[in-house]
């Protein structure tokens, strides 16, 4: 059989051609093609090896230098927040402060924010952790279910108050329980009362140029 | 007639495991697959009732695969050295009992071989078929199985998305209604975007729904919508651990096929070496002989006539479970539904005989009159009927969270893959700017198949599972380098069609466009704004933590004269200041830029980190303001913005001027304080820092050199401007001008009330001038700290009558009081310019002040006005006593004070000044930087 569809082939047909004129399938057809491929010559990659590269090959870093933290869900008592700081914001607090970057001690301040328009002093409850230098990420654990939440990775002032240097998207805490029968959350969008949801919207519709009008 | 319905939907999915490369291991992954699930589900389809129907989902990722030309090649040798492998497990064999099993093997290969070439390696095509003969409906998922609500932006997740039913459209020729939640991990916003995609139902655990607001009435009994309208479909968890459960799951019979135990592993070395790995490691050859047998090492031969009997049993169990479930859970409507998801591989690959328990299983329910149906159908008849509830962040792992893709072993990922998503928006927001170079264009959608590839819930799985965990690791990180790469590319111009080729050739993922998922439409808006800027002009980004209508001190009128001239000039002035509550958070006012920023703690306690706070926003604010509008130059006023504009010169390598509008040494005559301190440094290194700087008078100057050690040549004195405009008093304004005599005068001051400003020097005169029987009267404006101070020595002095401490004015009452009175006064004892004696001066008024700091250059004595010693109260009284003598000179004098208020010291010609130093600055760091 294979003979055949080596003779079709060399008179130039296709193997769904050959597949046709031989009243077979085109897998049988392209199964048979190739194993007579594979046994005529050495086996040899389809494509040829890329050539070296001769550019620098960028490589992942521990954390990119950019300022940025940003607060993740996990379960519904614990969060997950990582950031890293820009060269800008670590020498304006080595400025502001006087002090070298790694003498500044490391601070993670945590907002309960639930249901508030937050703009840095109105949380419901806030509480500090100290943070281990070289840190870059944290698992907050112990969170009350069903919270939004906001953290603020900052450093502590002389005369001890927290100074904030960036600040997370808020996250939620999801739901331990069972909740109750009613929801007026939901009432309210289902008769279109409101235009935006009431309720934390997981995605950020980011922009580049978001600062600029 | 049956009390409700059964829904079964498998999901099949892979990672993306094709590489050029042959023999990589995880290719295997898809042969296994294949070869146990993939084609036995056929067999099932095949061989199912008409009446019955089910769900099928086909990651993107797996239709790929199975339409690859090579994956199939390699599919086809692969089942062809399984079968010589058979063959020479034939003649070895010496056992009876393992050479039925290997028969059982023979004819099964066969079949499997007949199968696929019989629908030409066509797969997904076959499938299709079936569903197009109603025996399957057919959806997908996301592009690479991304845990969706760990992708950070929208863009990302309808990428995601898009692409998904993109790929799924290519191969069945239409678009899904139905979607597969990777890992069922919902989040509030998702449904959106799959409502947006035209996706009508997907699934979700059913703690889902149980956990939502509110409960939904018929638990999870019935589907229900989502708030943006996506049909949810819970899995029952009662039902389905039946099947899933390694515990109390049917597959683990001791009568099933036993997985862990491969022929690779029995025999010798040199008898398997040709069917395992060429480098010589052992993998599964699937020819796997025992079973169960028990919790034991020594396994029993697998009996096809003992395992064909347990799946009969289950079946039946299973079926019995599904209609007491029905029966006991009955309601009234919609109708109970259970629906049972699973992933599609459990079934053969793990479970060897869960192909056969589907089709049997759906035998007997035909018999008992078990309906079933799929979500699709079940929406078409009940839609109506289904509640709306909002649902929390769920997934279908462990404990319903997300602690599966997300813990110690994995978080490390996720920086990564959202740092990618940024660039991305990034990129697609300077690609929409203009017509896009088709080759940069491939670049930009390979970046998208790198970042997806990363993306995939798979590899955070495995990493947490220990297993692969290499592979995976691997696998991420090239895909995150190989993102940078190709970004790195794009931004040094070395883009070329061969490296995209190359790049393309090894993941052929997803041929299609796919960049613009990335857009945004702000982007988009900005792009069409700022096409047009005007080149001619500077533009200054002009920092001052004080500007109208917030007025502190002098700082505030300066930055807003001298921007608004600027702008009259034709440059562009971007003001950064601090908010004011009411105010708009960014104006054009006077064709001037204002941006009213809040810091993040915007009421901190210490005055001193508030301004730190606010110079963290400035400074991110004016990087970002960067990247559509190019500056020239930063124009810095006083400490307060030190921080700030440091920062900025640093980071856009642009040239800072500053203007030293005072000193914390000359107003407290020295530093004495902590804080002083902190200040004095602040002003140090802002002048330090910056390339240029502005006073206003000979005596800062001086200040300057002497106590900051400031070389001469990096200041320039340009005095501050005044505008008449804003000193003409409102001829409407009500006269309450009581008919002075000709023997009283009445002198204004105006001015923050602080002990530099020597207003206690104004009561002592006071006090003399009484004692003297002269009628004078004083009128000083202005809130401060001294108020109380100041109102207690004029009660104790009984001055009561001389001297009217009038606290805040607006505007237009000081220019009511300025044309009111006989004469303006100013006994400052620090002030380095003194701007409201130019406005007495501009009032045409005369104008009298101290002889010091600024104040002496503007005045020249006896000719524009009078000087007096400062702190000194007699000196007060000479000047009072001078006008009652020289009325007409004195007028003489306001005249030419006026005159030279509004000539010398007009903001046209000091902005005009300004802007040239902008220009010389920026030409004089522009040589340097042609020299290096």
């Amino acid at each position: 059989m294979i003979e055949d569809i080596v003779k079709l082939k060399e008179r130039g047909l296709t193997l769904q051609e050959i597949a046709e004129r031989m009243n077979m399938s085109l897998g049988k057809v392209q199964y048979r093609w190739n194993k007579y491929r594979q046994q005529q010559s050495p086996p040899e990659e389809i494509f040829a090896p890329s050539q070296e590269m001769t550019k620098e090959k960028w490589s992942m870093p521990f954390e990119y230098k950019e300022a940025n933290a940003c607060l993740m869900p996990r379960t519904p008592e614990s969060l997950y927040v990582y950031w890293s700081f820009s060269e800008s914001v670590k020498i304006m607090a080595e400025h502001h402060f006087r002090t070298k970057w790694e003498e500044l001690p490391g601070v993670l301040k945590v907002y309960d924010v639930t249901d508030i328009l937050f703009y840095g002093h109105n949380a419901h409850r806030t509480f500090e952790i100290d943070i281990p230098p070289m840190t870059n990420n944290w698992f907050l654990h112990s969170l009350e279910p069903d919270r939004t939440y906001i953290a603020d990775i900052g450093t502590r002032t002389f005369d001890g108050s927290f100074f904030t240097l960036l600040r997370t998207n808020p996250a939620e805490t999801g739901a331990n329980e069972v909740n109750s029968s009613y929801d007026e959350k939901i009432e309210r969008w289902k008769q279109q009362d409101i235009s935006q949801p009431e309720w934390l919207e997981n995605f950020s519709t980011y922009s580049y140029y978001q600062k600029i009008r | 007639m049956s009390n409700g319905y059964f829904a079964l939907v498998l999901h099949a999915h892979l990672p993306y495991v094709r590489h050029n490369e042959a023999n990589r291991l995880e290719e295997r992954w898809v042969f296994e697959a294949l070869t146990e699930s993939y084609i036995p589900l056929l067999w099932v389809l095949e061989e199912q009732p008409e009446s019955l129907s089910w769900t099928l989902s086909f990651s993107p990722p797996l239709l790929e695969l199975l339409n690859d030309p090579v994956i199939q090649k390699r599919y086809l040798e692969h089942l062809d050295s399984t079968l010589r492998l058979i063959k020479k497990e034939k003649s070895f064999s010496k056992n009876k009992q393992e050479k039925e099993i290997i028969s059982f093997y023979e004819k099964r290969y066969k079949k499997i071989m007949n199968t696929y070439q019989n629908h030409d390696c066509q797969i997904i095509k076959a499938f299709r078929s079936f569903m197009d003969e109603g025996k399957i409906t057919c959806i997908t998922s996301a592009a690479t199985h991304a845990f969706l609500p760990y992708v950070q932006t929208e863009q990302g997740v309808k990428a995601q998305i898009l692409a998904g039913v993109n790929t799924y459209e290519k191969y069945f020729g239409y678009k899904p209604t139905g979607f597969w939640l990777p890992e069922c991990a919902y989040s509030p916003g998702v449904d959106k975007i799959l409502a947006d995609a035209g996706i009508r139902y997907t699934f979700v655990d059913e703690q889902t729904l149980l956990k939502s607001k509110p409960v939904p009435s018929k638990g999870i009994g019935a589907p229900v919508y989502s708030p943006h309208g996506v049909a949810l479909f819970p899995r029952n968890q009662f039902i389905s651990e039946t099947i899933w459960n390694s515990s109390v799951g049917y597959p683990g019979d001791f009568d099933y096929r036993e997985f862990y135990r491969d022929v690779a592993y029995e025999r010798d070395f040199d008898y398997i070496k040709g069917f395992i790995h060429p480098d010589g490691i052992r993998v599964d050859t699937s020819l796997k002989y025992w079973r169960i047998t028990g919790e034991t090492e020594n396994k029993d031969w697998y009996n096809r006539t003992y395992a064909e009997e347990k799946i009969k049993q289950h079946t039946k169990d299973f079926n019995i479970r599904i209609k007491d479930y029905l029966h006991n859970n009955k309601q009234s409507f919609p109708p109970q539904l259970i629906t049972a998801p699973f992933d599609a591989e459990l079934f053969g690959h793990w479970w060897f005989e869960g192909p056969e328990f589907l089709l049997q299983s759906m035998e007997v329910s035909i018999e008992q009159n078990i309906s079933w149906i799929t979500p699709q159908e079940f929406l078409h008849r009940h839609y109506q009927d289904l509640e709306t509830v909002r649902p929390g962040f769920s997934t279908w792992g462990r404990n319903g969270t997300g602690e599966v893709w997300l813990n110690n072993t994995n978080a490390w990922m996720y920086r990564h893959l959202h740092y990618c998503e940024k660039k991305l928006v990034e990129l697609a927001a300077k690609l929409s700017k203009e017509k896009v170079n088709i080759v940069i264009e491939r670049y930009a959608n390979q970046m998208v198949r790198e970042w997806m590839l990363a993306a995939s819930s798979d590899w955070a799985f495995i990493i947490e599972g220990n297993s692969a965990s290499q592979y995976a690791k691997d696998r991420f990180q090239e895909h995150i380098e190989r993102f940078h790469t190709l970004n790195e590319a794009i931004q040094n111009g070395s883009y070329n069609v061969k490296e995209i080729s190359d790049y393309e050739n090894e993941y052929p993922f997803i041929v299609m466009e796919l960049w613009h998922y990335f857009k945004n439409q702000h982007d988009l808006y900005v792009n069409m704004q700022y096409t047009n800027q005007n080149q001619k002009g500077n533009k200054i980004l002009m920092l001052s933590w004080e500007f109208p209508p917030m007025v502190v001190g002098g700082l505030s009128r300066h930055v807003f004269d001298l921007s608004r001239k600027l702008t009259d000039l034709g440059h562009e002035v971007y003001v950064l200041t601090s908010a004011v509550d009411g105010y708009p958070d960014y104006e054009i006012n006077n064709g001037v830029h204002v941006y009213r920023l809040n810091g993040k703690q915007p009421s901190f306690e210490s005055f001193f980190h508030w301004t730190g706070s606010l110079n963290l926003a400035m400074a991110e604010y004016a990087v970002e303001l960067s990247k559509k509008i190019k500056f020239d130059c930063i124009h810095a006023h006083d400490w307060l913005v030190s921080v700030a504009a440091l920062a900025v010169k640093k980071e856009l390598e642009i040239p800072l001027i500053t203007t030293i509008h005072a000193t914390e040494h000359g107003r407290n005559n020295g530093i004495t304080s902590p804080l002083q301190y902190e200040i004095n440094q602040k002003e140090w290194e802002l002048m330090d820092g910056s390339d240029s700087l502005i006073v206003c008078s000979n005596y800062m100057k001086k200040e300057l050199t002497d106590v900051f050690q400031i070389p001469e040549d990096k200041i320039s004195i340009l005095p501050n401007g005044i505008d008449p405009q804003q000193i003409i008093a409102d001829s409407n304004e009500k006269n309450y001008d009581e008919k002075r005599s000709d023997n009283e005068l009445l002198l204004f001051s105006v001015g923050r009330l602080v002990k530099e400003k020597g207003f206690q020097t104004i009561i002592e005169a006071a006090d003399i001038l009484r004692n003297k029987g002269l009628q004078v009267k004083f009128v000083i404006a202005g809130k401060g700290p001294l108020f109380d101070e100041l109102n207690e020595m004029v009660r104790r002095k009984h001055l009561e009558n001389y001297v009217h401490l009038a606290g805040f004015v607006s505007d237009e009452e000081r220019n009511g009081w300025f044309a009111k009175a006989d004469a303006a006064l100013f006994p400052s004892h620090y002030e380095p310019f003194g701007i409201v004696a130019l406005e007495g001066m501009a009032a045409g008024k005369l104008t009298i002040v101290s002889d010091t700091g600024g104040l002496k250059e503007i005045i020249e004595h006896d000719e524009t006005g009078l000087k007096v010693y400062p702190n000194d109260p007699h000196s007060i009284v000479w000047a009072v006593e001078y006008m009652f003598a020289n009325r007409e000179h004195c007028k003489e004098m306001a005249r030419k004070g006026e005159e030279t208020a509004r000539t010398i010291f007009s903001w046209n010609s000091i902005a005009e000044r300004t802007a040239d130093l902008y220009n010389k600055i920026q030409n004089n760091t522009a040589k340097v930087g042609g020299m290096v």
